[in-house]
């Protein structure tokens, strides 16, 4: 190995080696954000003072406050904060440092797996000031109320462990109880050897029953209570038969019953269930408005500024909004100049310009330094969030595949039961009662139930590795359904904030570059901003005679050359090309224009190529037709492909393509979260989990875009996994059912049949979604 | 053959001991965070100030 090669690629701060994403701080290299600031930060750091954003400001209120802590007291609280952005041990030795940055600090402890923070403070350092802190040291915080949800969520799954350990431990001791009579020794004749084994496998299939398995008879109840079908229900008379024939059998001294068998159905489900709920942390799907459009704002009165709760605010009240946050109300400019984009709200990929008298709409981020915004009505949250979302819709994704072969797996499996307990009670009544209840236990669908978690499960984890995250494992079987994809153009076609510039026309020389760069330096237009930027490093001309006119363009006088940039009447063009175009004139003769065009993502030809081969493809977006073109040159035939719709339109496009087809909705902003929550699955596409993904069911981040195709082939594909499964499942339960028909289901074959299927189920669901990923390059 | 059974006796009393500290180790959240803890190790702030003391 060349020692040299190494060294470039080794973190300045702790060493170890860096992955693509590493951090070049002052040619410096380091592996991840911790090394990087911990280097540079921790001396400067102690104690500094913060500039608290608006964002992290409402966490100070106390009803958020007090929702927010998991402990507080009157000197103290603590809470645990989620910060996606922990990569390796540095992170984890900086974010422990904290206490040494800031005495409020009391101490914090770091949970790399969830990563997760729990941060003690004394109550004289506000949480918006941590939360800040966090950000500032390049750990933005995900804290929310909604967040506290996942919390529920992580209690569920260690109680699952739980009820899995309690499970396995009295499946492993009942079945020893049981070996003496697998192998017919000769214990199994002793009378004080066998009521001492039975009541020990009694007491030990007790907690199986009703706390392992609890979750299953409730749900099945709850089930039959709604007269729905549910897979529970086959799965809970498997139980209770069981649980109900061993008691008969064991009391009576007829037999030592199935309880070997029934924990280890127990055990076997909880293991599917255990491993479908071992979900992601980084992502959360509960975000509210409120987390997008900041409850507090500095209010400006004659005294100054101070913090105040949006919906404190009136008409007429004056507001300061900093750079990079986001405005809160609609109002009117009042002071400073604005540079405002609203791509997120209407998909307008350019900022717009706001002088003084201007009207602003909430939700716009202002890019330019500060503004002061008087409000021209009430603010009203809900109001507000009624332009983009639509809440009446709410999807309900029921694991529709299996309820639906449940009924039918329930219906035949009594049906048999009843025949052959008919069939039988010719020759014995307690023959048929034994053979009724044999059926019911040996063609419980413990197979059938381990499938399908299984299967999602693994697929789940390929899409994660995939930075491909679903909501929850039933949103796969909707993906594999999906027929048509609607998708928005900017921020999800377009790289988001990325524009190209050409020039097309005679050829630009150095002296003229320097004189437009000159001339569109003067003007803050976003449209000369992107000009000038465009074209470089030179050293300024002076400027004379600058004249702007609002919409139509610049002139002004350069190395004693009239320069005009504009629109086409502005520089007097007679030629008309489509697009955002701007015109340059040189002594009243044009020279050319520069194109300005949205930049798609890498490889988006191919994508939707391959995507168009399976399913229809749709673009909505909220933006002009400027780069009509521009899409059907990327992929010629689209089912649809509309422009300047709002956002409300969009869902209603969505609609009426419902009615004929599945559609998956890809959108990035909050002006498609009407859309995507009317998709019947609706993707996010962001371009870190920080973002903000109302109503999604997926998140996807943007570099995975081109991988979509291979995600939707192997949600396709977990169908034919499960038919397959299901099939084999069957045919166990085809034998099962034939030994208990004939009277022959003795405990050692109940023993053997239940475990080998449920394991080769499970090993064959895995193996084939591992080896579909590996053939799709997932894995 | 009857020592069987308080052999059977003792091994269930060891048993559901250890199912119970299972049980104390998951409730107080010794499963919560696998990975942390070994990088936790190799803080090598930490450790130089140990040295020192």
């Amino acid at each position: 190995m060349n020692k040299s090669t190494i060294i470039d690629t080794l973190c300045t701060y702790c060493g170890s080696s860096c992955d693509s994403d590493l951090v070049r701080i002052n040619s410096n290299i380091f592996c991840c954000y911790g090394c990087a600031t911990l280097s540079d930060v921790v001396a400067r750091m102690k104690n500094a003072p913060l500039d608290v954003s608006l964002k992290y400001k409402q966490f100070d209120l106390e009803e958020n406050f007090n929702q927010l802590v998991d402990y507080q007291n009157d000197n103290l609280y603590r809470l645990g904060i989620s910060l996606p952005s922990i990569h390796c041990s540095s992170c984890i030795e900086l974010l422990e440092d904290l206490p040494s940055f800031y005495d409020g600090i009391l101490g914090s402890e770091v949970n790399f797996e969830h990563r997760r923070c729990t941060v003690t403070a004394s109550k004289d350092l506000p949480l918006s000031f941590i939360a800040q802190l966090l950000e500032d040291i390049g750990y933005p915080p995900q804290i929310s109320i909604s967040q506290k949800f996942k919390e529920a969520e992580k209690t569920t799954n260690k109680n699952n462990l739980l009820k899995l350990a309690v499970a396995g431990f009295c499946f492993g001791n009942i079945m020893l109880f049981s070996m003496p009579h697998y192998f017919g020794l000769q214990v199994a004749n002793d009378i004080f050897f066998t009521r001492l084994f039975s009541s020990l496998s009694v007491a030990l299939s007790l907690p199986v029953v009703f706390y392992a398995g609890r979750d299953y008879l409730i749900s099945a109840y709850k089930a039959l209570a709604a007269s729905k079908s549910h897979l529970n229900i086959p799965i809970a008379i498997g139980i209770l038969s069981l649980f109900g024939w061993s008691l008969y059998e064991i009391f009576s001294g007829v037999g030592i019953g199935y309880l070997d068998s029934l924990a280890g159905l127990v055990f076997f489900l909880l293991i599917g269930k255990w491993f479908q709920h071992k979900v992601y942390d980084q992502v959360s799907y509960h975000r509210g408005i409120q987390e997008f459009i900041p409850l507090v704002v500095r209010k400006q009165a004659n005294t100054g500024t101070s913090w105040a709760r949006l919906d404190s605010l009136k008409k007429g009240d004056t507001i300061v909004v900093k750079n990079e946050e986001i405005i809160p109300a609609n109002g009117i400019l009042s002071q400073g100049s604005g540079l405002i984009d609203y791509a997120f709200i209407t998909g307008e990929a350019l900022a717009e310009q706001a002088k003084i008298g201007t009207k602003v709409y909430a939700g716009g981020c202002q890019k330019a330094g500060e503004i002061s915004v008087t409000l021209n009505e009430q603010p009203s949250i809900d109001k507000l969030w009624s332009t983009w979302s639509n809440q009446s819709v709410k999807k309900d994704f029921s694991n529709r595949w299996t309820d639906h072969i449940s009924k039918y797996f329930t219906i035949a499996v009594i049906t048999i039961a009843v025949i052959a307990a008919i069939a039988w009670s010719f020759t014995s009544i307690e023959q048929a009662l034994f053979v009724f209840s044999s059926v019911l236990i040996v063609a419980c669908p413990c197979a059938l139930a381990l499938s399908a978690p299984f299967t999602f499960g693994n697929i789940l984890r390929v899409y994660s590795r995939n930075n491909l995250f679903m909501k929850d494992a039933d949103a796969i079987s909707v993906l594999s359904e999906i027929q048509h994809i609607v998708l928005d153009k900017t921020g999800t076609l377009t790289e988001k904030a990325a524009l190209e510039v050409d020039f097309v026309g005679k050829i630009l020389d150095l002296e003229l570059a320097r004189s437009i760069k000159s001339l569109a330096s003067q003007s803050n237009h976003p449209l000369s901003e992107i000009i000038t930027q465009h074209l470089g490093e030179y050293e300024l001309q002076t400027t004379t005679d600058f004249e702007e006119k609002v919409g139509q363009g610049i002139q002004g006088i350069v190395n004693n050359r009239v320069i005009k940039l504009g629109a086409k009447e502005w520089v007097q063009a007679n030629n008309k090309i489509t697009g955002t175009v701007v015109y340059v004139s040189v002594d009243g003769e044009i020279v050319g224009h520069f194109k300005v065009s949205a930049s798609y993502r890498r490889g988006l030809k191919s994508t939707l190529s391959r995507l168009g081969k399976i399913l229809k493809l749709s673009v909505l977006s909220g933006d002009n037709d400027g780069e009509r073109e521009a899409l059907t040159d990327i992929f010629p035939s689209f089912n649809r492909l509309k422009f300047n719709l709002k956002p409300r339109q969009k869902a209603i496009e969505i609609s009426q393509i419902q009615r004929i087809e599945k559609v998956l909705m890809i959108g990035d902003g909050l002006n498609d979260s009407s859309a995507i929550e009317q998709g019947d699955l609706g993707m996010a596409l962001t371009e870190n989990l920080n973002g903000f993904y109302p109503g999604s069911d997926a998140v996807l981040l943007s570099d995975s875009l081109v991988k979509l195709p291979a995600f939707i082939e192997l949600a396709r594909y977990s169908k034919k996994i499960l038919k397959w499964s299901l099939i084999f499942s069957l045919l166990y339960n085809i034998t099962g059912v034939t030994f208990a028909v004939s009277g022959l289901l003795t405990p050692i074959i109940a023993a053997i049949l239940m475990p080998l299927s449920s394991v080769s189920v499970v090993l064959l669901d895995t193996l084939l979604v591992r080896m579909k990923s590996k053939k799709l390059n997932l894995i | 053959m009857k020592i069987i059974g308080l052999l059977i006796s003792l091994s269930m009393i060891l048993a559901i001991g250890f199912l119970f500290a299972f049980y104390k180790a998951v409730k107080t959240g010794q499963f919560d965070d696998l990975e942390s803890p070994a990088m936790r190790v190799l803080d090598t702030k930490k450790s130089k100030t140990n040295h020192q003391n």
